[in-house]
């Protein structure tokens, strides 16, 4: 009997083992108050209480991870006594890691800097992952630190759950030595860009490269398309207004992605390209052109290929109308709804929005980002793409569809456009099909209204 | 008042202790199994059991994944996906995977591992070489294919347009037609390697004699393959069988790394959708109901499958 008393006390102890191991560390926490963090703070694995986690999306290249290394300096020299924990991970929310790192219990980062747009902040904000900074921009007075295109973006709810980090800026950047061999000018005009894609083809080289696999990327191309045909108004009509997505405006914009695929403006093969490859192909010469944000500049700067490489806004389709580079806020940030040093992250997302960190970042000849607040109106870039894009968005830029539709919206649209790359789909299904995801999102509560 | 002697008593004092020995000894035996059975029962509840019975609970609710409160819709979530095109759709694509995997990867491994037992020497080097896919990550493995299905700079089709047949040469992860075999071909390259193991094990354990008499009888090659191999590896068929159907269904990396479900839902399989649906649009329970769906339908394969084979034997 003793032995037997001996097995069972042992199964006990596993079984409580398993308790214990299966419980994640802030599991039952839910409705933890500051206090509760606070006094966890001490507990973390860090054991630094000192410390502000961020979380930041992935280098691109050793251009981007020095710079963010001088901005760090920077912040810790202006608040000495805080340890910046930096890491890097996918913040995107549309492959599902953001939410799922948030959903897993682990503790988060005290700041995150995600892609940005209603569409996917509302997917984090909808089920309470990050939360409300309206308090945050009362106190700072961050309304007045942002520029107005940026804060009207991001303050159309009942409450404000970001702080903008940089502006997107999106045209089409463009290989200058190939233009100069087939004697191609920069377009100013909707003939003269056509023409320019048919000399381009007719000379053996692809004019437009695009990495449609990873939705974002087909959709650039297609907000670039979408702003120079139907113009900032429709669109902002369609995103914000009782626009539709079957309307005839955007169907017309829809067929002729799939004659530009058809005509070999863009290779029937980039369904399948993804946006590395195409940026591969891009800055390998192999096409001419690339629908891209001002986030290639570091690319450029790495390969040293700032010379040869410029950006421009595709002209108008309409007449008498000057089409701008399309974006909204590009990437910002975000506080988890978990996190525990927030005062920190507070401190943080104000030096994001001081002269300091603009001065320090525009003077990077090869900085890839147009900063969000309204300090960095007055400094003039040193890069030269990145000043180009800066003046074109002076007063405000085109609408990126991508960052503002809704979930159901956006999964429609990515597979609709790779669709209509691919010749799977005609223009009026592949609209039809994004309008009935609209109007699910719509049925889903989802409005930007 | 009467009084038993002493000699019964006796005896029944020893039928009691012997009862009671009988008993503990039962209890004793009972708790050496329960002390072997648990450790594995409990890993099996905690891990298994209770996701399953939880995910089945979630499927019946509208979670969005981190809310703390849902409501009950009861079937609401199985009655959207019946009319869901996607997903019916993936459904079958599932199937069609399926099919080719049991045709790409079950007939051949088969012949490879009979080839490979007949060889002499250096039957270690072909084990080594054919199993080392297996090992390698399912994401390396993605990223590999998709190299070698690059429709530019990829290798089958810079050899196809070298030897002058550029009209073959496909956008193979592109077009409706190909994508799904194509992702079968890399699914079957990653995984031949442990099924052609189990056959090499399974041929280990067949009956030389058998061959010898065959042998005698004068029977040929394909008919002592027809005759004597595959009714010998029959126990080993139904795993494999049963291992590809279940892996079949159940595939996620490959694809999610590969094509992502894409172009335009052409490669998406119920494991992406509900993927894309939990943690890209929040509707948990929705890709719950999805995935309660596809693990019914792998049960009722496995299931069928082995009362079909029961019945035949």
């Amino acid at each position: 009997m003793k032995g037997s008393k001996h097995k069972i006390s042992l199964l006990l102890v596993i079984l409580m083992l398993f308790t214990v191991a299966c419980q994640s560390p802030t599991s039952s926490t839910d409705n933890k108050t500051k206090t509760d963090s606070t006094e966890e703070k001490n507990e973390t694995a860090s054991g630094n209480s000192d410390a502000l986690d961020l979380m930041i999306p992935n280098f691109y290249n050793d251009v981007e991870k020095q710079q963010w290394e001088s901005v760090v300096e920077k912040f810790k020299e202006l608040n000495p006594g805080i340890e910046v924990n930096l890491t890097t991970g996918d913040v995107q929310v549309e492959s599902g890691k953001l939410p799922t790192l948030l959903q897993s219990g682990i503790e988060p980062p005290d700041a995150i800097l995600m892609n940005a747009g209603p569409g996917r902040v509302s997917i984090l904000s909808d089920v309470e992952l990050i939360q409300p900074l309206n308090e945050l921009y009362e106190k700072n007075n961050w309304e007045d630190a942002l520029r107005p295109f940026a804060y009207d973006l991001i303050s159309k709810g009942e409450n404000i759950y970001e702080v903008p980090h940089m502006i997107d800026a999106i045209g089409m950047f463009y290989n200058k030595d190939i233009f100069e061999q087939h004697g191609v000018e920069v377009p100013s005009t909707k003939d003269e860009f056509l023409k320019a894609l048919q000399t381009l083809k007719d000379g053996g080289v692809a004019p437009i490269t695009v990495g449609a696999r990873n939705g974002y990327a087909i959709g650039w191309i297609f907000g670039v398309m979408m702003e120079s045909v139907m113009g900032t108004e429709k669109v902002e009509e369609l995103l914000y207004g009782d626009g539709k997505w079957n309307d005839p405006e955007v169907v017309k914009v829809a067929e002729m992605l799939a004659e530009w695929v058809e005509e070999g403006y863009i290779t029937k093969e980039s369904v399948t390209q993804t946006q590395a490859d195409s940026k591969f192909r891009f800055l390998s010469k192999q096409a001419a052109m690339e629908s891209e944000g001002t986030y290639l500049i570091t690319d450029l700067a790495d390969q040293n290929l700032q010379d040869s490489v410029d950006m421009f806004m595709m002209p108008s389709f309409v007449d008498g109308k000057t089409a701008k580079p399309v974006g909204g806020v590009g990437q910002t940030w975000v506080v988890p709804t978990k996190a525990i040093n927030v005062d920190y992250a507070e401190k943080w997302m104000g030096f994001i929005l001081s002269e300091d960190f603009s001065k320090i970042v525009l003077n990077f000849p090869d900085y890839n980002f147009i900063p969000a607040s309204k300090a960095s109106m007055s400094i003039e870039p040193v890069g030269e793409v990145l000043k180009s894009a800066m003046k074109q968005i002076e007063d405000g830029s085109g609408l990126n569809p991508s960052v503002f539709i809704g979930v159901e919206a956006k999964e429609a649209y990515y597979q609709n456009l790779q669709g209509l790359v691919g010749g799977l789909v005609t223009p009026q299904e592949a609209m039809e099909s994004i309008e009935k995801g609209a109007e699910k999102d719509r049925a889903n509560g989802f409005s930007l209204k | 008042m009467s009084h038993s002697p002493p000699v019964l008593e006796m005896d029944n004092k020893k039928n009691v202790i012997a009862v009671n020995s009988k008993a503990r000894m039962k209890i004793k035996k009972a708790i050496t199994i329960a002390s072997f059975l648990l450790p594995g029962l409990l890993l099996y509840a905690v891990f298994m059991l209770y996701p399953m019975i939880d995910a089945i609970r979630y499927s019946f609710f509208d979670w969005d994944g981190a809310s703390s409160t849902m409501n009950f819709v009861g079937l609401e979530n199985y009655v959207q996906l019946t009319k869901d095109d996607i997903f019916l759709k993936s459904l079958g694509h599932n199937l069609l995977w399926v099919v080719l995997s049991l045709a790409l990867m079950v007939v051949p491994t088969l012949v490879l591992a009979v080839l490979i037992s007949r060889v002499k020497k250096g039957k270690t080097f072909f084990r080594a070489g054919f199993y080392l896919p297996s090992v390698l990550s399912l994401a390396v493995v993605g990223v590999l294919w998709s190299k070698i299905y690059d429709p530019m700079m990829g290798p089958i089709n810079v050899f196809l347009k070298t030897v002058g047949l550029d009209s073959l040469a496909k956008n193979w992860l592109g077009e409706p037609l190909f994508v799904i075999p194509a992702l079968v071909i890399a699914s079957t390259w990653a995984f031949y390697g442990l099924y052609l193991i189990l056959f090499l094990a399974g041929l280990q354990s067949v009956d030389y004699s058998v061959y010898e008499a065959a042998d005698i009888d004068g029977a040929g090659p394909i008919s002592k393959f027809w005759h004597i191999t595959i009714p010998s590896l029959r126990n080993t068929l139904n795993v494999v069988i049963s291992m590809v159907i279940i892996h079949a269904l159940k595939g996620f990396a490959l694809i999610w790394i590969m094509t992502q479900g894409g172009p335009f839902y052409m490669s998406e399989v119920v494991s992406t959708y509900v993927y894309k649906a939990a943690f890209s649009m929040n509707k948990v329970s929705y890709a719950t109901a999805g995935s309660v769906v596809l693990g019914i339908i792998v049960i009722a394969f496995t299931i069928g499958f082995n009362y079909y084979r029961e019945r035949t034997e």
